[in-house]
Formats: structure tokens, C-alpha cells, sequence
């Protein structure tokens, strides 16, 4: 099978870098909701779903892309369908559901934007649920643009255990990112408090 | 919550494994070989993949939102002299804490002291002012204990025969008491710290409020014959007309208290008064050159000694423009 883009997976091109960009931006703070819409399908692994998703926005032009939630919410249900289609065996209810469930995804949403500093907002929130030594790597990796042996030196801990916890703070990010009930940021009311940033807990 | 949610997915491990492997160093073949056979082998490893650098790429802005609110800045810190001062010029230095009394004398000479100004005094009592003119200033004595003024703040210190002596004439202190009882004077408000109470004073034009953190502090106004106790998280406020005390909860505590950490909280504040707040501590300055982002409001945590930082963040939030120069920062 051939892969589109694979080199470019390990090299920093510009226009990879770009893409990874975008998908941070506009599609990692959606995935929790992606991943609650998708929760009440049946006879699917929404793991798998998001995984085929990302895959896909790899290869299409994202900058024609207007309202990337929506986008995404379409294109899940479209792996979702073809899934379907894929399995010998699937429930009748499955398939009613898909078609009640995937209107869902026309339907207008107060999340159709979710403006930057809301999301800013968010990752605010979710640096402090970090676990500490995780939060540290990051931050002196992320922010003070240490490298990772730089980060061990200033750590006093190995390599070995730095890149560990490069992949843990992803295993947090990740969780933090998936979880539909996270901390969200909400767009504020357009009169009384304009700009305001406001925070809420979506239950 | 199921087992597989609690481990997490199998393909999403494997791949932020590579994530974290790339980040640390260039892959060798071999490894180059491994993640193009693991990529090639699923369309789902693609994503994973894919999806492990677009949280990578998050946790930069992550990390920027925060503004090093997890990195403490380093305060230079001057011993507190308590000894008869000695004529020094001054300037701001990082200096090293230290705890012999004669080597503190030194530093102190050595290092200086933003703002340190000798004041006379009864002959039984050493009186020294001090002004933050550059930042924070941390004062520091082993028995005494610490004072970190904020930018601006005007203090005396008086050391008489009895408890060391405070008065605070503007701006604010964060004060926690050594081996003894120290004692804190400001428009007419006067209180009494014991061993290791915290508070945070702030004395302005004809008011004065202190927010006690640790401890239990007695506090008296001008003209009263006895005073009262206050306790961890009592909030009071004196006009020479006026008392008023109030319990303020830890969040707040630690919102009021940022500066002393080296950070600036702000919770909904227009992004105007941020700009005039950090501007406060920095000499590099920040100009704000677009009247509708002024009126936008901000919330976060912020370095208060890194304009380009919190500039960086403005225009990332806001979409502003930043111009760096020499002589400052603009933003429009």
C-alpha cells in the first residue's frame, strides 16, 4: 500500500508542519463532542472512526475547509457508513439509529466556532489536570524550547525518562481531548459582556 | 469507565511513542524503516500518527497560554540589613542568599539595592527606605524573615530596640515573619505579625488593606484603644473612616497573591488594563495601537516579566498584529 505524504511524516516540512497546524487548531478541539456523537452508534470502535478521520484530513486541502467541525462531524459519519457497509453482520437497530443519529451532524451547533481564546481558554484549563512531572517536561519542551536532553540536564533525569513522559503528556493530552465532558469554553454573549471569556462545564 | 479507556488505545500508545521518539532526536534508519512499516500497515496508524503531532502542536500553545505560570521566575534576593547600613551605590544585581551576618553586610554592599535610600534616625534606631523601582524586590533575614515589595512599593524599615518595624508609605508588600514579631504601620492602620504569619498589605492614598494567609495577626486602627485577631483569609480595609473585614476565599487569596510568585492573574480583565499591568513591571513596553482590542477582555496566567510572551499570546488569542523593535512591542 502506498502512503501519501509518508515521507514528510518524520520531516518538518513547512507544509506538513502547516497541516498538523490546522488539525490542532481546528479539529482536536472538537474530537471530544466527535467522539460523544459517535458513542451512540452501535457496532462501531470510534477509535477507529477518529483514526480514519485524521488520516483523511491528511490528504485533502484543508484550507477550503469554512467550518471545520462540521466538516469533521460529516466525515465521521461518512467512515461510519462505509464501516457499515464493510461488516457482514450488522444490526438492524444500527442501521436505523445511523440514519436518526446522523441528521445530528447538519443540525446548527453552538460549538460551529469555537473562536481561538476560547480554546486557549480550555488548554488553560487542562494544563493544570496535567500530572506534574508531565506538565514540567512540557512546558520546558514546549515553551522554553529546551530540547529533550536539555530538559533531562535541567531535570536532573535521564533521556530515556523525558521521552516517556513526552508520550504520557500525549496519553494526557489525548484523554484530556477525548473527553466530551471536559472543560469547554462556550462562545460568550454577543451584548453585556462583549469579549468576555467565559468557562463553563458542559454536563 | 472500561479497562480499554482507562489504558487507552493501543494504536494512539504506539504512536505517541513515536511522537515522543521523533521529538527527542532525528530517527535512525532502522526506526525510519519501523514507523514506515507501521504506518503502511493501517490506515488507522496513519491517523493515530497524525492525530499523536496535532496534540504535540497543541500542547505548544498549551504551553504558551500558560506563560510560564509553572516556572517561578528567580527574584534577585538582597539580604536585609539590620545592621547599621553603610554608604552604597546602588543597583539591581542577582545576588545569593546567605546567613552569616558579615558576609550579608558585604553582599549587600557588593550587590546594592534598587531604590535603598538612608533615612535619619533616633540614635537607638536604624532607618532604611526602600522603592522596587525595577520589579520586585526580596528582602531577606534569617531572623526577620522576608518582604518582597511590588513594583513601585515604598517602604521604611526601622529597627528599634524591640520587634523590627515596617511602614508601608505606597504600593504593596508580601510579608512572612521570621523569629520574631514584626510590625507593620500604613495610614493609620497598624498590625502585628508573629512568628511565620503571611500577610499581603497595600497601602494607597489615604487607604490601606491587608490580606492575612497565614497566621493570626492583631490589627488596630488610628484611634482605637483595642484592636481585634485576624485569621487566614481575613480581608481588611481601613479610610480613617471606615473598617471593614471580609473573608476572601483561597482562590481569590491566590489570584491577589500572584505577583509575589512572579505572575499576573487576570480573570476577564480588559486587555487595555493587562497591557497597563505588565507594562508596570517591564521597561520594555508594550503600545497598543488598535482600539478595538483594547476593549477585549483576557483571562489567564501570565509571566510579569515577559511582555513578548504575553504580546505573543494577545496576538495569537486576538489576532493582532506584533511589531518588535528595539523600543518596544506594538500591537495592531
Amino acid at each position: 500500500m502506498q502512503v501519501a505524504g509518508l515521507e514528510d511524516f518524520s520531516d518538518n516540512s513547512s507544509g506538513q508542519n502547516a497541516k498538523i497546524e490546522w488539525l490542532s487548531r481546528h479539529i482536536i478541539p472538537h474530537e471530544g463532542a466527535l467522539r460523544g456523537w459517535l458513542a451512540q452508534f452501535r457496532d462501531i470502535d470510534v477509535d477507529d472512526v477518529v483514526q480514519e478521520c485524521y488520516a483523511m484530513l491528511l490528504d485533502i486541502e484543508t484550507d477550503r475547509i469554512r467550518t471545520p467541525r462540521a466538516y469533521l462531524f460529516r466525515m465521521a459519519r461518512n467512515v461510519v457508513l462505509q464501516s457499515y457497509r464493510r461488516a457482514r453482520i450488522i444490526s438492524i437497530t444500527a442501521l436505523a439509529d445511523f440514519d436518526t443519529l446522523s441528521i445530528m451532524d447538519d443540525a446548527p451547533s453552538p460549538h460551529d466556532v469555537i473562536e481561538a481564546r476560547q480554546e486557549l481558554e480550555n488548554l488553560h484549563q487542562m494544563v493544570t489536570q496535567l500530572p506534574e512531572r508531565c506538565r514540567q517536561v512540557l512546558l520546558l519542551r514546549r515553551l522554553e524550547g529546551l530540547s529533550q536532553k536539555q530538559v533531562s540536564e535541567r531535570l536532573g533525569i535521564s533521556e530515556n525518562i523525558v521521552e516517556k513522559q513526552v508520550a504520557r503528556g500525549l496519553r494526557a493530552l489525548s484523554r484530556l481531548f477525548s473527553d466530551e465532558n471536559r472543560v469547554t469554553a462556550r462562545p460568550c454573549p454577543r451584548s453585556g459582556s462583549r469579549g468576555k471569556v467565559t468557562t463553563v462545564v458542559d454536563r | 469507565m472500561t479497562g480499554k479507556e482507562l489504558k487507552g488505545n493501543p494504536v494512539d500508545a504506539i504512536a505517541f511513542e513515536w511522537v515522543a521518539r521523533s521529538d527527542r532526536a532525528p530517527l535512525h534508519d532502522a526506526e525510519r524503516a519501523a514507523l514506515k512499516a507501521w504506518l503502511e500497515q493501517d490506515v488507522r496508524h496513519r491517523g493515530a500518527f497524525i492525530r499523536a503531532r496535532a496534540l504535540w502542536a497543541s500542547a505548544e500553545r498549551l504551553a504558551a497560554f500558560q506563560g510560564m505560570s509553572s516556572s517561578p521566575v528567580s527574584l534577585p534576593c538582597v539580604p536585609l540589613p539590620v545592621t547599621r547600613p553603610l554608604a552604597a551605590s546602588v543597583s539591581r544585581r542577582e545576588t545569593r542568599l546567605t546567613t552569616g551576618r558579615r558576609s550579608f553586610v558585604r553582599m549587600a554592599i557588593a550587590a546594592g539595592m534598587a531604590g535603598m535610600a538612608l533615612v535619619p534616625g533616633s540614635p537607638a534606631e536604624a532607618a532604611r527606605v526602600y522603592q522596587a523601582r525595577d520589579g520586585l524586590m526580596h528582602l531577606h533575614d534569617a531572623h526577620w524573615g522576608d518582604i518582597l515589595l511590588d513594583q513601585g512599593a515604598l517602604l521604611r524599615v526601622r529597627e528599634g530596640r524591640g520587634q523590627p518595624c515596617l511602614d508601608l508609605l505606597e504600593g504593596q508588600v508580601h510579608l512572612i515573619a521570621g523569629n520574631t514579631d514584626m510590625q507593620l504601620n500604613m495610614n493609620g492602620l497598624s498590625l502585628v505579625l508573629p512568628r511565620a504569619a503571611s500577610l499581603m498589605a497595600h497601602a494607597g492614598s489615604g487607604e490601606s488593606d491587608a490580606l492575612v494567609m497565614a497566621g493570626n495577626i492583631s490589627a488596630r486602627c488610628a484611634g482605637e484603644r483595642t484592636g481585634r485577631l485576624l485569621h487566614a483569609c481575613d480581608w481588611i480595609r481601613y479610610d480613617h473612616r471606615h473598617v471593614s473585614i471580609k473573608k476572601v476565599s483561597r482562590n481569590d487569596i491566590d489570584r491577589l497573591t500572584a505577583w509575589s510568585r512572579g505572575l499576573l492573574e487576570f480573570r476577564s480583565v480588559e486587555v487595555v488594563s493587562a497591557i497597563a499591568q505588565i507594562n508596570r513591571y517591564n521597561a520594555r513596553k508594550i503600545a497598543l495601537k488598535n482600539s478595538r482590542l483594547g476593549g477585549e477582555r483576557i483571562s489567564g496566567v501570565f509571566s510579569l516579566n515577559d511582555p513578548e510572551a504575553f504580546a505573543r499570546v494577545l496576538g495569537e488569542i486576538f489576532g493582532a498584529e506584533i511589531l518588535m523593535s528595539s523600543g518596544g512591542i506594538t500591537l495592531r
